[in-house]
């Protein structure tokens, strides 16, 4: 525990430990650029991974809230029948709105099949309901009940079919998200711990001298793991500067996907990404410590 | 000082040495000599701690190396000056950061400390190449950095390998009169070499007493040398 408090007070103090590593040679440029590469591979993996969990809770949101009646009736009935239905959803308990679709939103569902320039309105296209629920929910039994009673013509559809494979995927692409920040995790200590071995093993001279002028092995540990550790620092900074201009210039498709709209990182997202550096830093402690002293070890 | 009490060492079998027995007194000069590969580096390593006995003790400080922790063996080598034939230096830092790294180890502030290193630069001779790297010095200017290097802690031991091993003669005979001289400051020098030469110019000027390794046993050597 002492160990550990000197460790961390040292590594916070004079910069005597730092010029005893040297400042050149190959293994410079390879932990920076490991953990400038690795920081941008996870920038990146972590964005994608909240946006995916973010679209799919709102895919789940989206398709648990919500149900639809369709009514299929002469034109002359429709309008009467839509005004029942509308009516019987106004006194069920669990609805926060019900709206009908117009011709225009009709239009928009359809275009993808029909074209923009279809004339819908020239057809007779059935009544649709859509149904935002609150959060207590739906009788919908009783609902269908109600209205195979008063509106034989209606359909009522609460996207069963849809929600559950929908929160099968949502659940999967959430998962995904998570087990791959942790690859990413422990595939950065990996390549973080392997950087540090490398550029241990080329300064291996560097151990026995120290060795040899007496130096304790804990000053050794601390002036590998700070000179590792503001490389890897700048690295990942680095890295994830690259990573977020990447994210800033990747273009907008939401205006042309529906279910994509705003689909953005927010502050909270942006501050996680913010932490990747943060989180370089203390995989670089734990790996170039571990690191230092296996070499120190063989030493003797 | 030094207490050597029935050390056998052996590398991987083949024993190097059996039962070996020495007390060293402070302030004395020792010579430890044998022919190559007889095991003069190996005991110098045992009694720096960089070795530990198979059988036997070896005691430095009254402290046996064999029990000692890394951070014990890291006190003691502060006061040991150790020069090895081949030294190693930092190659990124110049001769007087170099000669100061001991001391940069130790915590110790180099800028008060400076007026010290300066004065053993000047004493090795190394004076007007202060910000010149290692690897630009020559063979007999790396012994004598290894030297200064070795005594800017004022050890009480200074133990060297073949500090003449690679150097010409008239550098031998230079590091030899600066390691009189700090015997002549009470330090205790032990020193291996198969340079007989050597032993007898440093007898003409110091009480040395030379031990010969041969037969896996160490002996004290006649006056024949």
């Amino acid at each position: 525990m002492s160990f550990m408090l000197n460790f961390w007070k040292s590594l916070l103090a004079s910069p005597d430990h730092i010029q005893v590593v040297p400042n050149t040679g190959f293994t410079v440029w390879l932990t920076t650029f490991t953990a400038g590469a690795m920081s941008f591979v996870a920038v990146i993996g972590l964005a994608f991974s909240l946006i995916c969990a973010e679209l799919s809770n709102r895919w789940g949101d989206s398709l648990k809230s919500a149900s639809s009646i369709r009514l299929s009736a002469p034109t002359d009935l429709l309008e009467k029948q839509t005004s029942i239905a509308l009516a019987i959803l106004d006194q069920t308990k669990g609805v926060r709105s019900a709206r009908l679709v117009g011709l225009q939103d009709k239009k928009k569902l359809l275009e993808p099949w029909l074209g923009f320039d279809f004339p819908l309105e020239a057809i007779e296209m059935p009544a649709l309901i859509e149904i935002q629920e609150t959060d207590v929910g739906v009788d919908y039994e009783g609902l269908r009940l109600r209205l195979s009673a008063e509106l034989p013509s209606a359909t009522l559809d609460n996207h069963s079919q849809w929600r559950q494979p929908v929160e099968v995927v949502a659940t999967l692409i959430s998962q995904l998200g998570m087990f791959t920040v942790a690859l990413l995790v422990l595939s950065s200590l990996a390549m973080v711990s392997m950087a540090a071995n490398a550029a241990l093993s080329a300064n291996i001279k560097v151990l026995r001298v120290l060795r040899l002028v007496g130096a304790f092995d804990a000053f050794i540990v601390t002036a590998f793991v700070r000179k590792f550790t503001f490389r890897v620092f700048v690295g990942s900074i680095l890295g994830t500067f690259c990573a977020g201009i990447v994210l800033v210039l990747m273009p907008d498709f939401s205006e042309n996907l529906g279910i994509l709209n705003e689909v953005n990182l927010d502050l909270i997202d942006k501050i996680w990404l913010g932490t990747v550096p943060l989180i370089f830093v203390i995989i670089s402690i734990f790996a170039t410590r571990m690191a230092v002293k296996t070499s120190l070890k063989r030493l003797v | 000082m030094l207490e050597i009490s029935k050390v056998s060492y052996s590398y991987g079998g083949n024993s190097v040495f059996s039962e070996v027995s020495l007390s060293v007194a402070p302030g004395s000069f020792y010579f430890l000599t044998g022919p190559s590969g007889s095991g003069k580096t190996t005991f110098i390593n045992l009694c720096a701690g960089a070795l530990i006995p198979e059988v036997g003790n070896i005691s430095v400080f009254g402290q046996e190396t064999r029990n000692m922790s890394n951070y014990e063996l890291s006190q003691m080598r502060r006061r040991l000056g150790i020069v090895h034939q081949n030294c190693e230096f930092l190659d990124h830092l110049s001769i007087e950061e170099n000669i100061a790294l001991p001391l940069t180890v130790a915590g110790m502030d180099n800028t008060k400390e400076r007026a010290n290193v300066l004065e053993l630069m000047k004493w090795v001779g190394l004076d007007s190449k202060s910000d010149v790297k290692p690897q630009e010095l020559s063979g007999g200017e790396l012994q004598r950095l290894a030297l200064a290097r070795a005594v800017i802690m004022s050890p009480e031991i200074i133990l060297a390998d073949e500090p003449t091993g690679n150097v010409d003669w008239e550098m031998s005979q230079r590091l030899l009169t600066l390691m009189i001289e700090l015997n002549k400051m009470g330090k205790t020098i032990f020193i291996s070499t198969h340079d007989l030469s050597l032993i007898r110019l440093a007898k003409a000027h110091v009480t040395a007493r030379t031990l010969r390794i041969s037969d896996l046993k160490l002996s004290q050597a006649g006056a024949d040398l």
